[in-house]
């Protein structure tokens, strides 16, 4: 995916947070709704303007000749674009892209973990994996550094600072 | 008793074994908490007072103040190996401090911030001593209108931050105060945009977004890349000389670090506002005054040594309304006033007046705790170094544990980890595409307050309240100023703002 298509995405959640938020602004009292409706009116003014520079070549233009600040960077990210757009043929960048990804997806695996058996199961478990799997580090010394990993984390929060961690949806009734 | 009695008095009753090996506990407890992310001042200082019970008040507020003290700092250290702030008000330290690490400079950072760190809180804790008998003239003279000008000033700083695009610059800040107001509204009691939903009523945690927007994205990308952080220069080789190079920076940046110092103990002494604003403002003044631009963003000692002091000499500045007053600062505060009434004193006129000794004991604490903190941190500094050059692969599980409990220790609640986890996938994508999270999170510190001190001055003096407040329309004209400043400065220089979004 190019930078810009990624751009545009995150402009257009942007956009459609700050909207909803704009909506539910006006149930509340004029005093808690008039600063939040009004930083929500300049975010929304300022995505249109954003998604205009970046996709409108005319505005492109306008934005070039420099005569409003606020157009000021448009040359730089329609630069920066095409030269992210061309990093992301490179092989290598393809490769870290992966790589991201893969982490993106070890980051949620060990969210859901966390939701469904807790954070006591669910980090020796992804630390164990992620070191086994990802790390290309030995069996032996995976398990010896979840051991000592998960052990100090442990003692540290549970035992000295007596924090009673999250047990998980499925193992959470187990222990009330 | 006289003022150089007491002054006298107030040092030597900490001058015996135990109240400096307690203080020295103190110290090591604070900056193991600090390292931590999750457990700030508020929670160690909560966690260590019932220690406290039936000690004397040297050696009480020894413990509590040096651990208090040095939190700081180890929340900066492990901001600057592994951008993951150990508390909120070591954000701004991972702008340059992180970067700095990369470049394998991780020890010379970790000094900067130690010594930064120790000139704040000498500044801070002088002070203290010397504005008691003076400062409430000064502390009546501010309201609600000359906080919130001051507010706004901190707002201005996103406008120094944002030096690739302003108009995403603001997107992320607007974003940033947008997710401030979730929660209980301060001025209506409206339960604004948590859509019935109990556990938004408090609020979106500031420790969860900050781990998420800055820890978890480096850990993504850092993965990513392959290698590790320092890509193979932190192998220690050059370590001594970096963390001498690091205190040096300190004393050819004084001037720097005195004004920084001078803004973080303004703020301190400011109820409410809290150590985040005073790193992040002081963080924004250091780089618009820098006269190397292109330098920021990429591994700049002045973005650490100035935060660092601004920080720690909020500390002094925090303890004289505490004390002078009996109005607190901060949480952390209010748990210290605790304590002082806890061990028979009464903050407020009285305590100046009759426990005068006391008050400078806390004055000496502070300044012999910063002194402990830095030595330990510079002898911590080669070893800590090390772990930078640790393979991204091995550092990335740990670091990514570490923020999940960190973001659950805070207020115990699940969610905080969706939360951070969630911060941290935006964060990534804000990296990528230029979206400066400083701006989010300066906006979502300085959100609520702007909204609050406005709504109370509109309240108290009207509409025309800046007209009718003299100190407040000054800082409005200072605002502008700033507004405008760099725009005259890089027309000036007949170049665009140049640096690197953070």
């Amino acid at each position: 995916m190019s930078k810009k298509t990624m751009g545009n995405i995150f402009n257009l959640c942007i956009f459609l947070f700050t909207l909803t938020l704009f909506i539910t602004s006006l149930q509340y009292p004029f005093r808690s709704r008039i600063i939040p409706m009004i930083v929500c009116a300049v975010v929304i003014f300022m995505v249109i303007w954003q998604c205009l520079v970046d996709n409108v070549k005319s505005f492109q233009r306008y934005a070039k000749s420099g005569e409003i600040n606020l157009f000021a960077d448009a040359k730089k990210d329609a630069k920066e674009a095409k030269k992210a757009h061309l990093a992301y043929e490179d092989t290598d960048k393809a490769a870290q892209a992966k790589r991201v990804r893969v982490s993106m997806a070890w980051l949620a695996g060990y969210l859901a973990g966390m939701t469904l058996f807790g954070i006591e199961v669910a980090s020796p478990v992804f630390l164990f994996l992620f070191l086994l799997l990802n790390a290309k580090v030995k069996p032996m010394w995976s398990l010896i550094s979840t051991a000592v990993g998960c052990g100090l984390i442990y003692y540290i929060f549970v035992m000295v600072l007596n924090l009673n961690l999250y047990k998980g949806l499925l193992l959470g009734p187990l222990f009330d | 008793m006289s003022t150089l009695d007491a002054l006298i008095q107030g040092f030597t009753s900490l001058l015996n074994a135990q109240t400096l090996l307690l203080m020295l506990g103190g110290v090591c407890i604070g900056l193991v908490f600090g390292f931590l992310p999750g457990l700030g001042g508020t929670i160690t200082l909560a966690i260590l007072i019932p220690f406290t019970y039936g000690m004397e008040p040297s050696l009480g507020f020894a413990f509590l103040l040096g651990a208090h003290v040095s939190v700081v700092f180890g929340g900066s250290i492990s901001g600057i190996l592994f951008n993951v702030p150990g508390t909120a008000q070591n954000v701004a330290v991972c702008f340059e401090g992180f970067p700095m690490s990369q470049k394998g400079q991780a020890s010379r950072a970790i000094a900067c911030s130690g010594m930064g760190s120790l000139m704040g809180g000498f500044f801070g804790a002088i002070v203290l001593g010397l504005s008691l008998p003076i400062i409430r003239p000064i502390i009546m003279a501010v309201g609600p209108a000359e906080y919130f000008m001051m507010t706004l000033f901190g707002l201005t700083i996103i406008s120094l931050l944002t030096a690739g695009s302003l108009r995403k610059g603001l997107m992320a800040a607007g974003v940033g105060m947008l997710f401030s107001f979730v929660g209980m509204d301060a001025i209506t009691g409206a339960a604004r945009f948590a859509y019935g939903y109990p556990l938004l009523f408090d609020g979106i945690d500031f420790v969860a977004v900050v781990l998420g927007l800055f820890a978890i994205p480096s850990m993504i990308e850092l993965f990513g890349e392959g290698g590790s952080i320092s890509k193979g220069s932190g192998d220690g080789s050059k370590n001594t000389s970096t963390m001498i190079e690091g205190v040096r920076d300190v004393f050819q940046n004084w001037w720097l670090v005195l004004r920084c110092a001078v803004l973080g103990t303004i703020i301190g002494a400011i109820p409410g506002v809290g150590g985040t604003t005073a790193n992040i403002m002081a963080y924004g003044y250091a780089r618009s005054s820098s006269k190397d631009p292109d330098s920021w963003g990429k591994g700049n000692p002045q973005g650490v040594l100035g935060p660092e002091a601004a920080t720690s000499a909020k500390e002094g500045g925090a303890l004289i309304p505490t004390v002078a007053f009996g109005i607190p600062g901060s949480e952390a505060m209010a748990i210290l006033l605790g304590s002082f009434i806890m061990m028979g004193l009464t903050p407020g006129p009285d305590m100046i007046t009759n426990e005068l000794d006391v008050v400078f004991s806390l004055v000496f604490i502070i300044l012999m705790a910063n002194v402990m903190a830095t030595l330990i941190g510079l002898a911590c500094a080669n070893p800590a170094q090390k772990l930078t050059a640790i393979p991204g692969g091995q550092m990335f599980p740990f670091i990514i544990i570490i923020c999940a409990v960190g973001a659950f220790a805070t207020h115990r609640r699940f969610m905080d980890i969706i939360i951070a986890f969630a911060f941290g996938f935006i964060g990534y994508f804000m990296k990528k595409l230029d979206f400066s999270r400083a701006s989010f999170i300066i906006a979502m510190v300085l959100g609520p307050l702007t909204e609050r001190y406005f709504h109370v001055s509109y309240r108290l003096y009207g509409p025309d309240f800046l007209l009718r407040r003299p100190i407040a329309l000054g800082l409005f004209v200072l605002v502008i100023f700033t507004l405008v400043w760099p725009w005259i400065r890089a027309k000036r220089a007949g170049k665009k703002m140049e640096g690197s979004n953070i």
